[in-house]
């Protein structure tokens, strides 16, 4: 790529670009060569063929889209085919791989830990989104409409709301391994933020990640929407920027409060965004891997990545990948529900 | 922020005399701005531990004050001569700068060719890219592990450039694509009248027009992959090759963690974050949500 701008520079050579061949049209062969010479060193009689334009067509899709599709079936679309054809079999690290058929999958229907780990992801699953896109919802519309009504504005936002939205959106930047490496700290029993808070007050603060699978639950939730809930304010506020203010208005003077508005004309315009987010969070909550592993201990709780990722320590590739096409049948049944319950007519504005 | 706000609704630009409106503090504003920051204190609280953590002495690690009755700065030096902190540092280093590089040089062509054209398989093109986000990199892990390993190149650095740059593509073709959609081809056209040949147009014209929303995708990309962890964790098994997210963890062992020592890792492994954040934090909401919203 870096030569052709410096081809773009240079004056064009003479030998190269000049039309001194004969009338006859050109072959095959130079034009093999143009795919990879810059326009200005391609020879005219090459040039002003007809077949050079659609050459020049084709050659910008190679250039510009071969790469990163290239790029994206080695990286992306074959381990995941991969994932899918290893699912059928036993395969365990050693040159052979046999074909087993449904075994995999049969395994993990008796597998009781894949249960006990699937539940849980599956809790998550549904409850992390709902709280935090209400959350998030709430602080966006604070944000964006919460302030007291000035003069000539029939919405404005609270003081100082981009503070809010980088104090917000901040988590979204750390490191997962970071943001659970924190909170295992928070959360810890005896030397920990929360529980240290607890004890001024006068409440003897649980074990939040050594005991009960309950507390340690809403310790994910927590930190759950604690790292996601800033991209949905933001995502949230800008969606509500977008609404034309003279709705607002309109609300206004017929006598809608600040709940009213939000229910009536806000969330309804808003409402595509929602629905992606709601879909992009559950995702998230799906994948809570590297939170679990490195915050909560083994013998607590499990999500399903989690007992994939075990499953890979041991060597059982074959099985490891059949949870893998799990998690994304999971997954996408997810969406398509979200998709087909969240469905309704589309308001332009 | 409650009397400044007061203050400023008080001398709004009324020139028609009017009975003067008692403006006093109305309790409703006043508690919405006491949750506003009490929730931003919970919200920041996390990190304020961190820190203190990363500079408590050994002997104070299980108490519960809130502050530490020395500090120990030397923390931050122990943990870099003790462990593989350094190594684990350059290999992010180079990883997230990698990466970065090839999704830039790989993304522009393809979101601009995206933007401009329609070629018959553009919506398919966006659907690939968006539906591929959807991937968990768990379910990707043994496929990658098993690429990887055939080609003899697990613990190598390029390993982790190319698995964070291909993550990273979607999202950047996808911000760039709407970047450049919303520059108008009527100025690379005049600059092609006017003899600049197509490549060149979209250097000299439209990069510079998109600049903001390519800075947004590379410190993006740059963030997302320093960050990166499950590829780190199953590519790399020798403790100087892992990168900062997973050496980290190296700090919580079986039975006892080295709160300080890991915290004061964990802290050297965001300031280079937050550097960069505070860099873009003006472009996130307009860059991020380019594309979404509407």
């Amino acid at each position: 790529m870096s030569t052709e701008i410096r081809a773009d520079e240079r004056p064009p050579k003479e030998g190269e670009s000049g039309s001194t061949g004969a009338q006859k049209p050109p072959g095959r062969l130079l034009f093999a060569a143009a795919v990879l010479l810059p326009p200005r060193f391609t020879p005219q009689r090459v040039r002003y063929d007809r077949r050079y334009r659609t050459l020049d067509k084709y050659r910008f899709i190679v250039g510009f889209l071969a790469i990163p599709l290239a790029f994206y079936g080695l990286f992306v679309i074959s381990p995941f085919l991969q994932a899918i054809y290893y699912s059928f079999t036993d395969w365990s690290g050693g040159p052979v791989a046999n074909f087993i058929g449904f075994d995999n999958y049969v395994k993990m229907w008796n597998d009781e830990r894949f249960w006990d780990s699937t539940v849980t992801s599956v809790t998550l699953l549904v409850v992390a989104p709902v709280v935090t896109l209400v959350l998030g919802m709430f602080f966006a519309y604070m944000i964006t409409a919460g302030g007291r009504h000035r003069k000539g504005q029939a919405v404005s936002g609270v003081a100082g709301s981009s503070l809010y939205k980088v104090v917000y959106f901040f988590p979204q930047v750390l490191s997962v391994a970071i943001i659970a490496v924190i909170w295992g700290r928070v959360f810890n029993t005896n030397s920990g933020l929360l529980n240290g808070s607890l004890d001024l007050v006068g409440i003897d603060g649980p074990a939040w990640l050594g005991g009960e699978y309950s507390w340690a639950l809403i310790a994910m939730l927590t930190v759950l929407s604690w790292s996601f809930v800033g991209f949905y304010v933001v995502l949230f506020s800008a969606a509500m920027g977008s609404i034309p203010r003279d709705i607002y208005e309109a609300a206004l003077l017929d006598g809608a409060g600040r709940s009213r508005t939000f229910f009536g004309v806000t969330l309804p315009l808003i409402w595509d965004t929602v629905r992606t987010g709601w879909i992009y969070m559950g995702i998230q909550a799906l994948d809570s891997f590297a939170i679990v592993l490195v915050m909560m201990p083994k013998h607590v709780l499990k999500v399903t990545p989690v007992f994939l990722y075990e499953r890979f320590q041991e060597g059982q590739y074959g099985y490891a990948t059949s949870i893998g096409v799990v998690l994304l049948v999971l997954s996408v049944v997810f969406s398509l529900i979200i998709m087909r319950v969240g469905s309704r007519d589309r308001i332009e504005f | 922020m409650a009397t400044a706000t007061a203050t400023r609704g008080s001398t709004a630009r009324t020139p028609k005399p009017r009975p003067p409106k008692k403006r006093s503090f109305k309790p409703r504003t006043l508690v919405i701005t006491a949750v506003a920051w009490l929730l931003a204190a919970l919200f920041l609280a996390p990190y304020l531990e961190m820190v203190v953590t990363a500079l408590r002495p050994k002997n104070e690690l299980r108490d519960r004050t809130y502050l530490p009755q020395n500090f120990e700065w030397s923390n931050f030096i122990e943990v870099w001569k003790e462990s593989e902190l350094g190594q684990n540092l350059q290999v992010t280093l180079l990883v997230a700068g990698g990466a970065t590089l090839l999704v830039l040089l790989v993304s522009l062509p393809a979101a601009y060719y995206t933007a401009r054209m329609r070629f018959r398989g553009r919506k398919l093109f966006l659907l690939l890219v968006l539906v591929t986000q959807m991937f968990q990199p768990t379910a990707l892990l043994v496929g990658l592990y098993r690429e990887f390993h055939q080609l003899g190149m697990l613990n190598s650095v390029w390993t982790l450039i190319f698995t964070n740059a291909a993550f990273n593509l979607a999202f950047a073709v996808w911000i760039l694509t709407a970047y450049i959609s919303s520059i108008p081809p009527e100025l690379e056209e005049a600059a092609m009248v006017d003899g600049a040949s197509r490549f060149g147009a979209m250097v000299k014209v439209t990069l510079p027009l998109a600049l903001p929303g390519v800075v947004t995708a590379v410190i993006f990309t740059f963030i997302t992959s320093w960050n990166e962890f499950v590829m780190g964790l199953t590519l790399t098994t020798e403790p100087d090759k892992q990168p900062l997210t997973v050496g980290i963890n190296n700090f919580i062992g079986a039975y006892t963690v080295e709160w300080n020592y890991l915290f004061a890792a964990s802290v050297v492994a965001i300031v280079p974050v937050i550097v960069l954040f505070a860099f873009i934090e003006r472009h996130v909401v307009s860059g991020l949500t380019a594309g979404s919203v509407k």
